[in-house]
């Protein structure tokens, strides 16, 4: 039984682990991060060192050999949540280096399928945050230099996945001129925008806060107006609840305005 | 009266429009402004009755002086009226769009004064929006009839879509239950919005800085079940409001009684299963390829209930199966029942590289409830079966129901059938229901 490649979960670490096994003779048997490697009595493991060089000849395979189409469905598979990405991308990538750009053709392969399938997981969930994100205006004390509009607007979110940087530039682009800050609870980063106008103002940082951020004037008013305006759209003929929870599950109802109490 | 209960009246009253897309318009934000459009469309939220909400849909007044009677806000009903000023439009838009609530503004409106008076003040909301607020999220608006075109066309300059409401399907219905509107006053601003769709899209295209004119298209939207029309009608009419006028969408609302007027139908619930087939009917004309002809036609003139229509156009037409789906054009693979754009291109794309049996097309994604039975993977079917209408359609929707008796035993039963078509509603297969709620949201 071959050796197991082990990465320090970060991608680099990934595309190190993709590169290494790229060059050595003796194919390694899986790729499995850190967080997800189960220790088994005959696996033999070869903890692999991150290296940003190693990590830039993985992209240079991936994008110049394969394609970036290749390239893009491996980082997104990266960041859906799976018990296995490691493996999953592994196979995808040899399978890649074998068949070249032709690789993404080959819908029917299970070593496509697994990779396109978290991609896939992944866009899902991005696009239905992208409506489901819900903005409250919070104080943030006095203005001062360092916080010019004395508030901004906040988002709790818990999603599935980790795409909080795939959502940003949406609203970046959307609300340049407000500052904002999308908070993901279950991996305790945001993206901060800070509302200077048109640009990459916004930044991915590490956050925990001890309370909940303090509402500000009229907020209430307008969750309020939400509500109310929501529940006198609904036809009464057409109720269906079972609809309503397939479009919108209800693991997200927890951060909705409209949702919780 | 308090915004709040402005609102409620409002968006109760606006509710019974079931467009409520978002897609079609890639507005950019400008300099110090808010807001942008998606060109997939978003949505925001779900409601109770499982649609999709991505804008804030509302009337500017109810308080009209038309009396069309299928509809609730008629003069003569007696229902709470209200206003809106265009601050309070204005300040909930932007308060909403802020907190992400919305993707923009939906404005429609009952004919307060006359119809000028009312577009005047609709314009008004929007302008504000665009030139003060540098409003840039969708904005949909309705042209009412009978205002003065230049008005209507003023407005396109800032909406993203622009629809007219035809709500039924025939002249002899219009004057029947909207006395006061027209034939003329309804198709002549689709027209002329129509083409200056087509003139301002033309000289944006040679330059860039050019105005857009509604750049997310029109549409329109018919009632179903308030008038006799059959489907052979409403669907030659959409056919017609795509090819013709260049319609971006129609949509269809199944009638929902709020009147006891003698000229409309006593009804319990609205027919919504004739509804969603008469949406996957027009999906079939704007996304397939097909004609108005191939699915219904005056000797059949309605939909089958009980088969969605592709379905039923394949059991009628079976000397066009089965298809080789290693072999079959695009076109053809996309006629397959059950099969929908995203399998078909998948299909043609694996193919390439790899011959397909039943067991890739599985991991394809492709659903083969249905398709099983109409095609073959380098010549194998999936399962012996007779090739001929009645085998199939007992294959597709189970045995026939026995034809229902006469006195309380035929009653019982048709009860029963009721029931069953609402068990069917209900019971859809997977990706049957994902299209009820794309119909309705307009995406696949
Ligand atoms: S014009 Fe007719 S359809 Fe429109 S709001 Fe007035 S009564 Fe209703």
């Amino acid at each position: 039984m071959g050796a197991t490649y082990i990465y320090d979960d970060s991608f680099d670490g990934l595309l190190t682990a993709l590169f290494t096994a790229h060059c050595a003779a003796v194919k390694p048997e899986a790729i499995a991060a850190e967080s997800e490697f189960e220790d088994g009595l005959f696996a033999e493991k070869i903890t692999v060192k991150t290296d940003p060089d190693m990590a830039a000849g993985a992209v240079n395979i991936i994008s110049n050999f394969i394609s970036l189409d290749a390239m893009h469905n491996i980082f997104y598979a990266f960041l859906a949540e799976s018990e296995n990405h490691g493996g999953v991308i592994y196979d995808y990538f040899s399978f890649g280096v074998e068949k070249g750009r032709a690789v993404d053709k080959f819908l029917h392969d299970p070593r496509v399928i697994g990779v396109h399938k978290l991609r896939d997981k992944l866009h899902c969930e991005k696009h239905r945050l992208l409506g489901l994100i819900r903005f409250k205006k919070v104080e943030t004390g006095t203005a001062d230099s360092k916080n010019p509009a004395g508030h901004l607007y906040y988002a709790s979110i818990e999603p599935d996945n980790n795409v909080i940087g795939l959502v940003a530039p949406h609203f970046a682009h959307r609300l340049p001129g407000e500052p904002w800050m999308i908070h993901d609870l279950k991996r305790g980063i945001a993206a901060l925008n800070n509302g200077q106008g048109r640009g990459a103002n916004w930044s991915i940082v590490d956050i925990s806060l001890n309370a909940a951020p303090q509402s500000a004037e009229k907020e209430d008013l307008y969750q309020d107006l939400w509500r109310a305006f929501l529940k006198s759209l609904v036809i009464e003929t057409r109720i269906n609840p079972k609809l309503q929870k397939r479009c919108m599950p209800v693991r997200y109802w927890k951060h909705l305005v409209e949702m919780s109490k | 009266m308090d915004v709040k209960d402005k609102l409620k009246i409002l968006s109760a009253a606006a509710k019974y429009d079931v467009s409520c897309v978002s897609s079609g318009s890639s507005r950019q934000n400008t300099a110090g402004g808010i807001g942008n459009a998606a060109e997939s469309g978003i949505c925001h939220t779900w409601g109770a009755d499982g649609r999709c909400v991505s804008l804030l849909k509302v009337l500017l007044t109810n308080n009209c002086i038309y009396n069309c009677a299928y509809c609730i806000n008629r003069a003569t009903n007696e229902v709470p009226r209200a206003s809106f000023t265009v601050d309070e439009i204005v300040d909930l838009t932007i308060n909403f769009y802020i907190r992400n609530y919305i993707e923009g503004l939906f404005l429609s409106s009952g004919v307060e004064v006359n119809a000028n008076y009312t577009m005047e003040r609709m314009l008004l909301a929007v302008k504000k929006l665009r030139l003060e607020k540098k409003f840039n999220g969708y904005i949909h608006l309705k042209a009412i009839p009978g205002a003065d075109y230049s008005l209507i066309s003023e407005a396109g300059m800032y909406a993203d879509r622009m629809s007219v409401n035809i709500e039924l399907p025939s002249e002899e219905s219009l004057k029947a239950l909207a006395p006061q509107k027209n034939k003329e006053n309804i198709l002549l601003p689709m027209k002329r919005i129509g083409a200056e769709i087509i003139e301002k899209a033309e000289e944006h295209k040679k330059n860039y800085k050019a105005p857009q004119f509604v750049p997310a298209g029109q549409s329109t939207q018919l009632i179903i079940g308030a008038s006799p029309e059959p489907d052979y009608k409403i669907i030659k009419l959409s056919e017609s409001l795509y090819d013709k006028f260049n319609l971006k969408r129609v949509f269809y609302s199944a009638y929902i009684p709020v009147s006891d007027n003698p000229k409309l139908p006593v009804i319990s619930k609205p027919p919504l299963l004739r509804e969603h087939r008469l949406y996957q009917a027009d999906w079939l004309l704007r996304f397939y390829g097909f004609l108005a002809d191939e699915l219904v036609n005056p000797a059949r003139p309605q939909l089958d209930a009980a088969l969605d229509p592709k379905a039923a156009w394949a059991i009628n037409n079976l000397q066009n199966f089965p298809v080789e789906i290693n072999r079959a054009s695009y076109e053809t693979i996309l006629r397959i029942p059950g099969v929908g754009v995203r399998s078909a291109k998948k299909i043609v794309t694996a193919r390439r590289v790899h011959a397909l049996n039943f067991d890739d097309l599985k991991r394809l994604g492709v659903v083969l409830k249905r398709a099983k039975y109409f095609i073959t993977c380098s010549g194998k079917y999936y399962e012996k079966l007779v090739f001929e209408e009645s085998s199939l359609r007992v294959k597709l929707i189970g045995p026939p129901p026995a034809l229902p008796g006469s006195g309380a035993a035929g009653l019982k039963k048709k009860k029963e059938d009721e029931d069953q078509l609402l068990l069917f509603e209900n019971d859809v297969p997977h990706d049957v229901s994902t299209n009820i709620s794309a119909a309705v949201t307009g995406e696949f």
